[in-house]
């Protein structure tokens, strides 16, 4: 801890020089007495005060929570004195239980509740101290940083149905392919060949015909699906914003989709380019949504387009879910782009209608006027590149903006699966 | 505190009341500024003001031994307080203050006492200005070392 002298000190050391050298000048006793106990507690400040070496360490109860839950955040004071002791929560912790700042007497032990207001990646846990001698005239400060990982997860909402992707992967999974082969959904029937199983046959077809038929199922299988986060820009308000939104509808979709077997990847295009490519399972969801709240709007006017993503990332016949607040053009152009290239591509356009308010004058109605016309325009582009595109706002849930687009989609009958 | 320790060296002044009062007046005014803007350094600037009418009602004459120790005293406890609302220090520092208001009384009543029995000795009194003096600026020069 770095020690240091206190206003008072400076103001006690010279009022006490000043009315002694006044009193010498003066040949005045009573201007000794009045300057002798300034001088008394400077002297008795410096003697009494003493090097503190205190210890701190903080425990976190978990590491991992979910949005709107609380975490204990522990702190443990080892050494000896009395100090006062800061720990500044980052914006989106809240201090719900537990004095900060507090003033300890060491050694001591106090606990803090922690709400958990916004999802993210957070290192509570840096220590500010500061103690004083006795007399005010010696201050010693100092800062441990005793930061732990905080890790707060998006509350991701209920999805009870997702987009269908038009085409399947290979491998077995919960979507019904449109190819015929092993699997439980019926599909048609048609004659028996040798090779076919007996357990498939349908006897009540067969003994209207007089000839075997058998039965054939859709088979089930996974699909991949891309997360398309637009990041260009953002609009946000107090607390909330459009890149929140993005994460949140993001985590709700890769939960889902990874429910069903599914592989899901994300690819961030925006200032800085990021993704994960498509996997599977629990440790993926984990993956995913470590990235998530670590994704961030880095303002950037470098074209980073979706070329620059790893062919892998992007598996043909993957189903390419856009989340864009289509506030930057480049967002945009990644959807069409991937359009172009034969993607199964639909968008959810996440509306910042609530954080834009048309100005008071007249030219910035005007303005607002025509940017949402050409928020309308965009709208059209995507529609009729096919990319099928709901809005997403606080008048409605995200799953009925994801039925939006189910419905919008047009499925081509008879197209290969 | 302030405007009581200035009044009160107007009042009893044999002349020169009013000079003397605008002298401590000028003190209250400048702590009272410093308070409000929570400038620490006015504090003893204020106190440099007011010990210079409590020195020009020394010069003046007219100061009794239990009216320098009360004097005294106040100057302590105006410091103290000055510098206890602007640090916004617990209750238990207020105590402190007050403690060291009555400590700073007896100091000065007895140091006062001994100035008085000894009058005639001034060259021990002398030395003991020069002594104080010389450990004002070691503390001062202590303080400069501690800083840098």
């Amino acid at each position: 801890m770095k020690r240091s002298a206190t206003p008072k000190l400076g103001a006690y050391a010279g009022l006490a020089a000043l009315g002694l050298l006044a009193a010498l000048a003066l040949r005045r006793a009573e201007l000794v007495a009045a300057a002798a106990p300034f001088l008394l507690v400077v002297g008795a400040g410096l003697v009494l005060s003493e090097e503190t070496a205190p210890e701190f360490s903080v425990e976190l109860d978990r590491e991992r929570v979910l949005e709107g839950e609380e975490v204990e955040l522990t702190l443990r004071a080892e050494g000896r004195g009395r100090m006062e002791v800061l720990m500044p929560l980052p914006d989106g912790l809240e201090l719900v239980g537990g004095e900060n700042p507090v003033e300890l007497r060491l050694p001591a032990e106090r606990r803090l509740r922690v709400r958990c207001v916004r999802w993210g990646a957070y290192r509570p846990g840096i220590v500010f101290v500061r103690a004083g001698d006795r007399l005010g005239v010696i201050r010693a400060e100092g800062r441990f940083d005793r930061s732990l990982p905080l890790r707060v997860y998006p509350a991701a909402e209920q999805l009870r149905s997702a987009l269908r992707p038009l085409r399947t992967q290979v491998f077995s999974g919960n979507q019904v392919a449109r190819q015929k082969g092993e699997g439980i959904e019926f599909a048609d029937v048609r004659q028996f060949v040798p090779g076919d199983r007996i357990r498939r046959v349908n006897w009540r077809a067969s003994a209207r015909r007089g000839e075997l038929w058998v039965n054939e199922q859709h088979t089930e299988r996974n699909t991949d699906v891309v997360l398309l986060l637009d990041s260009f820009a953002q609009a946000r308000g107090r607390g909330d914003g459009t890149a929140e939104r993005v994460v949140r509808a993001a985590a709700a979709l890769a939960e889902h989709y990874l429910g069903r077997k599914d592989r899901v990847g994300i690819a961030g295009v925006g200032g800085v380019l990021s993704w994960l490519v498509p996997g599977s399972g629990l440790v993926q969801l984990y993956r995913i949504v470590d990235s998530l709240i670590e994704n961030e709007v880095v303002a950037s006017y470098a074209w980073r387009g979706v070329e620059t993503l790893p062919r892998r990332l992007l598996p043909p016949q993957a189903l390419v879910i856009g989340l864009t607040p289509l506030l930057d053009e480049r967002g945009v152009r990644s959807l069409l782009d991937l359009r172009g290239r034969g993607y199964d591509v639909a968008a959810v356009e996440i509306s910042p209608l609530a954080w834009v308010a048309p100005g008071a004058r007249e030219s910035d109605k005007l303005a607002h006027r025509i940017w949402l016309l050409t928020r309308e325009a965009n709208r059209g582009r995507l529609q009729r590149a096919g990319i099928p595109i709901s809005t997403w706002s606080d008048e409605k849930p995200f799953s009925v903006a994801l039925e939006e687009v189910s419905s919008y989609r047009r499925q081509p009958i008879g197209s290969p699966a | 505190m302030a405007g009581g320790i200035a009044t009160a060296c107007s009042a009893v002044a044999p002349r020169l009341g009013s000079e003397l009062g605008a002298l401590g007046g000028a003190g209250v005014l400048l702590l009272a500024v410093g308070l409000g803007l929570r400038r620490s350094v006015t504090v003893p600037g204020a106190l440099v003001l007011l010990g210079g009418q409590y020195a020009a009602l020394l010069e003046l004459g007219g100061v009794s031994l239990l009216f320098g120790s009360l004097v005294s005293a106040g100057f302590v406890l105006v410091a103290e307080l000055s510098f206890f609302s602007l640090e916004h220090r617990r209750a238990r520092a207020l105590l402190r203050a007050v403690g060291l208001a009555v400590g700073a009384a007896l100091l000065g009543a007895g140091l006062l006492a001994v100035s008085r029995v000894a009058v005639t000795r001034g060259v021990a009194i002398e030395g003991l200005g020069v002594v104080a003096a010389v450990l004002a600026v070691g503390v001062l020069a202590r303080l400069a070392w501690r800083d840098s």
